[in-house]
């Protein structure tokens, strides 16, 4: 992001939007008087709704469960060379490596039953992601597009979803409007780039441009109809109105405070990411995504989870504190997802396997009871023994915390299955999880 | 293989048909029942399956037999009480219905009618006896058929309008030259024509000049770029060869794939160089096949599989598979061909002098005291202890992941020369994380394949099931035909063999089904690693001459592009619709569909620099710097070579070292001529929020993982991003062309070809000239910026 920032005052950027909406048909301008003004009156929340906001942290590869939040002392073969350490909780104990967490168990949800059938990478992450298996013939939503689905808009400047990172093998909007996918954001220290037009642009030279691109480009898109046509003219016209949007600098993280900034880690990506999601819910953005790779440790797993977790500790601790500080812990869901955890056997790599039967995701804030377990696995940490977690009940269990309709069906073809957040219209539906809602 | 995926549309509106003409006909089990088992049945309910599920087949009589009766899931003359109408009525997405429904569309209403019909009228199957798998002719294209390419595409042609019509689809019309000439331009040498390139096409009054064209086009250095990208993202082929972003360099690895895409090396010649590849990365580079998994080999596994096979054998790497052939027992034994390499850093021996081992130390030695310092100087750590003011050890302030290590147990330097060390430390303390990683000296030099190291393989130590025991010896054997002979011989050469043989029946199918995908936009066999048996697709034909035609020609890439490049399908108008491989979809022409991230960058850098295509990396790399560090003398020597390199990057305003790779962002002043160029020639894959990136470059984490979703971060890159600018200064490709143009009509129509490849209408010109005039001057940037800005060059079509 440049310093073309500055320039763009409050009343260019108003004649700016003006000129732009006479010239792009079908862009439904910006109402006067900006974002505080629309979440003031908040009809989009429902009366039941805890949370306005969704912060979801994935943790992408596959995190170890054994080795973060659901150890097993009693069990040296299966734990390997990781001890356990209390928490600000009584009984409950993570491993040493998540010791700023240990402190904070008291805000956290940790739900150690998640299962589900899904072994690799990409169905197990489809399956987290969606909340569905595969299937022929249909993309599923993502969890954040059905958040945008279900939740009226809370600010028309910006995003209602947001995704630091790019979208390979991400469902998406899935089979919804693909005005539901999520902007992706892909390097949080620059913020939203190219967002003000080049050095010696004027807006009225700008509206012209786009002007004639509209001309010239009508014929082409008359001849081939087609929805992936279709879907770029809509996204220019998202971009058009992001640019003229108040609230692009939410997108700024140069405007934190440089101290926010190194505790969530100055030359982290992931930190950066979440203190950029944080600032984003904060101004409207209703689902905020963060990726954390590098879980996929099939060699040298806990000299792998050591890093990987020394970094989730940090960055979730400071997210918690930062809500907190600001405010707005009650009403921002903060999520930890992950596809599937890890085996109990240590291999000859030093490795685990994937392990889609038991593994852990954690909620905390927008009304989450804290300070507590869900379910208990084995003593290996191989299998769920009690109150197992499907990953319809997770999406359940947010839905209910955001007041959302789990009773809206929607179908991909007409006449044909349909589905709401928390399943399809015939078989098992999800609910949420009574002990933390 | 593969379970039925898809309903056959055509036969059951045939079905629905005869339903309401005559309700109680008898059923004729072997034209009524018969296909709608072979298609939605059989998959799972079958002799083809090792184990049938719930050890129900259909594909004979006398296991039908033995599946009705009063007990079984078939109670002739009560279809109310038999379970195998119960399961097909179950309502879609029930658990238990009939085809599942991750597997194949439902049966049709009309479908399930006939079922019940039969089982009414008893279930009997008359005179059948069981089911002959169709099995096509076997296809043999002559060798002068393959080298003659107007033979070969009218084949095709032939074979697939005849598919065409029995669907009733009718082509469309011929593509305009202009259209054409974009297309190929594209498809084969991964960019638009560059103004020149498109008039010089244009004005030609040469009959064959869309022959000359593709043969040009072929041999170009367009081509090697294009084709890597493609090649890459399906090797998963990045700069840094490990998933965690760091690893060795794969540089060596990339340039050996350009080079055989250069000399047209035969593609089963170039799987089995993959296969077999032992010897050191730094010389041996095709070896960064299996470095690329060296964190995850079993990835490396189910990867070839799917790449080379058109198989997904992931599933049976846990359990065995519900709905496929393959077993867990399966899965390790097809593995332990490739699971006995063993991919090994060499410390010692890289260096022919000096101890790499001590060359390591120095280095942990270097970067513990440079960070120290620094720590000190934040005030985190007491002067002269590694303990912060707290009395906590300064470790855990290291933080970026950095594990770091005292040099020597007793705190005594490592060096002789402290002058040099003092230097060392200036010069690396706050110099990027990228300079440690090449100074550790097994990265790109040391690491070595070996085969076989570990030369037998065994089951996991989590197995479950009763055909084996944990950590019991499997034999490595294939997963379909029969496993050549072993003894004696490495097992990665056997794999290779095997896999490239003109026996195995997938090699070229797969191959020619990934190329036929490439150039229309939509497969004839089922997606690229998931292949369909022809003979359950809808061009059945076709896809057995593609595949025969793909062996007839040598397995030679471009003899077969070029081929497909003649067909009359392709040089149709495109036709826009939803590909659909899994589901058998086919069209008459290539699909309406976006530029690949790397097409749109290309073109829109062939905008600015006139020589972009030569400057396509020629050759496999050896570089200088690591020869000369390979044979240093003494540890002062290794440490001074380091130095200067790390100087004279510094001088070209390098930031970071990465071998071979001279990358930049593209900056918002200055024509950066190493920034700007061809996406093939740029760090694999390009950075997060690159351009390429934006645009949906893969990642290349996972096999076929580029995305063409809209964003609005393209848009607004397309729209205010830093790469107009480039384009539109003086010295431009862009401008250079609009210079030699005397007209303004000439220089307006010289914008549309340069930018969307065709020719304006009379109209057009009129009306971009009346809006880009400004007093005395046109303002062609002002169309430029609309046209790029159009889905006309998005799109290609």
């Amino acid at each position: 992001m440049n310093d073309s920032l500055l320039r763009f005052d409050e009343i260019s950027r108003r004649q700016f939007a003006a000129r732009i909406a006479k010239t792009f048909l079908g862009v439904s301008l910006l109402p006067v008087g900006g974002a505080a003004a629309a979440m003031a009156n908040a009809p989009w929340l429902s009366p039941k709704a805890k949370a306005r906001r969704v912060i979801y942290l994935f943790m992408e590869g596959g995190m170890s469960h054994i080795d973060t939040f659901d150890p097993k002392p009693g069990n040296k073969e299966a734990q390997g060379p990781v001890g356990a350490i209390s928490t600000n909780v009584d009984g409950v104990r993570l491993t040493e490596y998540l010791p700023r967490l240990a402190k904070k168990m008291d805000r956290i949800a940790v739900i150690r039953s998640m299962s589900h059938t899904q072994g690799n990478h990409e169905p197990g992450q489809y399956n987290v992601r969606t909340g569905f298996e595969h299937q022929a013939g249909v993309i599923h939503p993502s969890v954040g597009a059905w958040v945008s689905k279900l939740m009226a808009r809370q600010n028309p400047n910006l995003p209602q979803y947001v995704r630091m990172g790019d979208l390979a093998r991400h469902p998406g909007s899935g089979f919804f409007e693909v005005r539901h996918a999520p902007l992706p954001v892909a390097k949080p220290e620059d913020g939203l780039s190219n967002s003000r037009p080049a050095e010696g642009v004027s807006e009225e030279r700008f509206a012209k441009r786009l002007r004639l691109a509209e001309r010239l480009d009508a014929e082409f898109r008359r001849r081939y109809d087609h929805k992936d046509v279709r879907a770029y003219s809509d996204f220019y016209s998202d971009a058009v109105r992001m640019m003229a949007s108040e609230d692009l600098d939410a997108f700024d993280l140069r405007k934190e405070a440089k101290a926010t900034r190194e505790a969530y880690g100055e030359k982290d990506s992931f930190g950066q990411g979440v203190l950029l999601a944080r600032r984003l819910v904060e101004r409207g953005v209703q689902f905020a995504e963060v990726d954390l790779g590098g879980w996929d440790m099939h060699t040298d797993n806990h000299k792998g989870v050591s890093v990987r977790a020394e970094i989730l500790d940090r960055v979730l601790s400071t997210l918690l504190d930062d809500l907190q500080t600001r405010g707005m812990m009650d009403d921002t869901l903060v999520v930890v997802a992950t596809e599937f955890g890890r085996s109990p056997e240590i291999d000859q790599y030093l490795g685990r396997n994937h392990h889609p039967t038991a593994f852990t995701c954690l909620l905390a804030g927008g009304g989450i009871r804290g300070g507590q377990v869900v379910g208990k696995t084995s003593e290996d940490g191989g299998k769920v023994i009690e109150g197992k977690v499907s990953v319809l009940d997770f999406h359940a269990t947010i839905a209910h915390q955001l007041g959302l309709d789990t009773k809206q069906y929607f179908a991909p073809s007409a006449g044909g299955q349909k589905f709401s957040i928390i399943g399809k219209d015939t078989g098992a539906k999800g609910a949420p999880i009574g002990a933390v809602i | 293989m593969m379970g039925p995926r898809f309903a056959i549309i055509a036969f059951g509106l045939l079905m629905a048909g005869r339903v309401v003409a005559d309700s109680v006909a008898v059923v004729d089990f072997e034209k009524q029942i018969l296909p709608i088992f072979e298609h939605k049945c059989f998959g799972c309910h079958s002799s083809e399956i090792k184990k049938p599920k719930a050890g129900l087949k259909l594909d004979d009589a006398v296991s039908i037999k033995s599946a009705a009766g009063p007990d079984g899931v078939i109670v002739p003359g009560k279809p109310d009480e038999s379970e195998l109408l119960r399961v097909l009525e179950l309502p879609q997405g029930d658990d238990d219905v009939m085809p599942p429904t991750k597997e194949a569309s439902p049966l049709t209403k009309a479908q399930v009618q006939m079922v019940r019909d039969w089982i009414a009228q008893g279930a009997a199957t008359g005179k059948w006896e069981k089911h002959e798998r169709v099995v096509l002719e076997k296809i043999v294209v002559p060798a002068e058929e393959a080298r003659n390419p107007k033979q070969a595409a009218a084949r095709i042609d032939a074979l697939l309008d005849a598919a065409l019509a029995k669907q009733g689809i009718q082509p469309p019309p011929m593509a305009s030259e202009d259209t054409f000439m974009r297309r190929v331009y594209l498809d084969l040498a991964g960019r638009n024509p560059t103004f020149e390139e498109a008039r010089t096409h244009l004005q030609s009054r040469d009959p064959g000049k869309r022959s000359k064209l593709i043969d040009r086009l072929l041999e170009s250095e367009g081509y090697v770029s294009r084709h890597f990208n493609y090649w890459a993202d399906a090797l998963r082929a990045k700069s840094a060869l490990s998933d965690d972003g760091g690893g060795p360099s794969g540089a060596g690895y990339m340039a050996w794939l350009k080079a055989s895409l250069r000399e047209n090396k035969r593609y089963d010649q170039l799987v089995r160089e993959l296969l077999i590849a032992r010897g050191r990365l730094y010389e041996t580079p095709q070896t960064g096949f299996y470095l690329r998994d060296s964190q995850n080999r079993l990835a490396g596994v189910e990867n070839a599989s799917g790449l080379f096979l058109g198989e997904q054998i992931g599933c049976a790497m846990c359990h065995d598979h519900p709905y496929d052939t393959w077993t867990r027992k399966d899965f390790y034994e097809f593995a332990a061909f490739m699971l006995g390499v063993n991919a090994h850093t060499d410390k010692k021996t890289i260096f022919q002098h000096i101890d790499g081992e001590l060359i390591e130390k120095q280095t942990s030695e270097i970067k513990h005291v440079a960070r120290m310092r620094e720590l000190e100087k934040q005030g985190k750590v007491v002067p002269g202890s590694d303990r912060g003011p707290d009395g906590r050890a300064a470790t855990a302030e290291m933080g970026d992941g950095m594990m770091s290590s005292r040099p020597g147990a007793d705190g005594a330097s490592l060096f002789r020369d402290q002058e040099l060390r003092e230097q060392l430390i200036k010069e690396v303390g706050g110099v990027d994380f990228g300079l440690m990683t090449y100074t550790i000296p097994n990265y790109g030099v040391g690491r070595r394949i070996n085969s076989p190291e570990r030369p037998r393989v065994g089951l996991p130590k989590d197995y479950q099931y009763g055909d084996g025991k944990p950590g019991e010896w499997v034999v490595p054997s294939v997963l379909f035909g029969e496993t050549p002979p072993l003894e004696g011989r490495n097992p990665t050469e056997v794999l290779a063999e095997w896999m490239t043989s003109p026996e195995n029946p997938r090699f070229a199918l797969v191959a020619a089904n990934r190329l036929w995908n490439k150039t229309f936009g939509w497969s004839v066999s089922g997606p690229a690693a998931d292949i369909i048996e022809p003979e359950k697709g809808s061009a059945p034909q076709l896809a057995r001459y593609l595949e025969a035609l793909f062996r007839a020609t040598g397995c030679d890439l471009k003899q077969f592009l070029r081929i497909l490049s003649h067909t009359r399908a392709y040089q149709r108008s495109a036709v826009v619709g939803e590909a659909n491989d899994a589901g058998g979809r086919i069209f008459a022409a290539p699909l309406v569909r976006r530029l690949s991230a790397e097409q749109v960058w290309d073109s829109l850098v062939a905008l600015v620099d006139p020589a972009l295509d030569e400057r396509i990396e020629k050759g496999p790399v050896r570089d200088k710097f690591l020869d000369a560090v390979r044979n240093a003398a003494t540890t002062e020597d290794y440490w001074r070579l380091m130095l200067g390199e790390l100087e004279e990057r510094k001088a070209k305003g390098e930031t970071f070292l990465t071998q071979q790779n001279r990358i930049r962002e593209v900056k918002n002043a200055g024509f950066d001529g190493a920034a700007l160029r061809r996406a093939s020639e740029l760090s694999q894959p390009s950075s997060d929020g690159h351009f390429l990136r934006i645009f949906g470059q893969s990642n290349r984490l996972l096999m076929d993982n580029a995305w063409q979703n809209p964003t609005v971060p393209q848009a607004l890159t397309l729209m205010n991003g830093p790469l107009f600018q480039m384009i539109t200064r003086p010295d431009s490709a862009f401008n250079r062309s609009l210079d030699a143009i005397n007209t303004v009509e000439g220089r307006c129509s010289a914008v549309f070809l340069s930018i969307l490849g065709r020719i304006p209408s009379v109209e057009e010109v009129r009306f971009a000239l009346s809006e880009i005039q400004d007093g005395e001057q046109m303002r062609y940037e002002d169309l430029a910026w609309a046209l790029i800005n159009s889905r006309g060059f998005l799109f290609q079509h």
